[in-house]
């Protein structure tokens, strides 16, 4: 086997090892409850086996009307990232409503209201247009 | 007829004093005017210039945006009963006396929504200004189908029933077009009214810059298509 094909294997179970065990300290932390604690546990360790058993995503480049089961991987890492970006920007902009909800209702309770008289008072300040 | 007008405001000490003086309070056919400054997280002096100018004062603890602050102005409008709303800028760029003009299609019940179009006469305005608005224009018009010659105008006026049926959701710049986007889908009868701006060097560093449209775009497809 190639050195640098080795060592990329080498660093990508390592990095897997590092984001499972991520998830295995939230889930201490209680951060993470169990289903989502099966979920990462799952996704890594399925990475991990991914990467050693080679031809093993051949049948998903086959599905996905591909040649190599890299190109499959490739493809199928990308539409994730767009949809975990997507779901990112939804979220943030749903919580940036809620945050203005918030703030609202906490103005509206401490409103100082003072009704104008009326009284004619024509403006003294000349504008310039 | 209860009219109030809603000033947004974020950090205006500059002008903030000057345009509460100079905004009249009798209109004809108005018993009662109420000037609602809404101090969107400000951290200089325009809360106290509010409260010493005698007028309503809600304050938000943080800053929100444009959006936000005029969302809250709607929530007070719709509490309070008015029957007349008018959004007014804070930065010293619209005539006083623009707002009977404004104002009096809907207390003659023509219109639900009155629009004071800066573009119907844009003498005065930077020609850089008059692209940036244009092109919202046909943005607004591409997202929402409602056609306004000053889709990003801070002059306007809304009827009681407008008031009611307008929901604010965006929070900073990009409301000026989401009100069209409520405008068309509820179906509000929309008029607008020619209006000088003026501008000072302090307004204009305050307005929209052009390159800000991208950002509009973005939240403007969202709230189109994504939006809740």
């Amino acid at each position: 086997m190639h050195l640098s094909l080795a060592l990329i294997k080498i660093l990508f179970t390592l990095f897997a090892l590092f984001a499972w065990s991520r998830a295995v300290i939230r889930f201490y932390t209680k951060d993470l409850n169990l289903k989502e604690l099966l979920f990462w546990s799952v996704l890594w360790l399925l990475m991990i086996i991914l990467v050693f058993i080679p031809g093993k995503t051949n049948f998903l480049a086959k599905i996905l009307g591909m040649e190599r089961g890299n190109d499959a991987m490739f493809f199928l890492g990308i539409v994730a990232l767009f949809y975990a970006s997507y779901r990112l920007y939804v979220k943030a902009n749903e919580q940036e409503k809620e945050i203005t909800k918030l703030v609202r209702a906490l103005a509206l309770k401490n409103v100082i209201r003072k009704k104008s008289k009326i009284k004619v008072q024509k403006s003294k300040l000349k504008f310039k247009i | 007829m209860k009219l109030a007008i809603l000033i947004p405001a974020y950090n205006e000490e500059k002008t903030l004093g000057f345009v509460l003086e100079s905004i009249p309070r009798r209109f004809p056919k108005i018993s009662q005017v109420e000037i609602v400054v809404i101090s969107d997280g400000s951290t200089d002096k325009t809360t106290e210039i509010a409260q010493k100018a005698g007028v309503t004062l809600i304050e938000h603890d943080l800053n929100r945006g444009l959006g936000g602050a005029l969302g809250t102005g709607f929530e007070y409008a719709r509490r309070h009963n008015f029957d007349v709303a008018l959004t007014f800028d804070a930065d010293g760029q619209h005539n006083p006396d623009d707002i009977w003009p404004v104002v009096r299609p809907i207390v003659r019940k023509y219109a639900d929504v009155v629009v004071g179009s800066r573009l119907k006469n844009h003498d005065g305005m930077p020609w850089y200004r008059v692209i940036g608005i244009w092109g919202l224009n046909l943005i607004t018009a591409i997202f929402f189908w409602v056609w306004s010659t000053d889709s990003q105008s801070g002059l306007r006026a809304f009827s009681k029933k407008a008031i009611s049926k307008i929901d604010i959701q965006s929070s900073k710049m990009e409301v000026s077009s989401e009100f069209f986007y409520e405008i068309g889908r509820k179906n509000l009868k929309m008029l607008e009214v020619p209006i000088k701006s003026i501008y000072t060097d302090y307004s204009l560093e305050k307005g929209q810059k052009n390159w800000n449209a991208l950002r509009i775009i973005g939240k403007l497809i969202y709230r189109r298509f994504f939006s809740k």
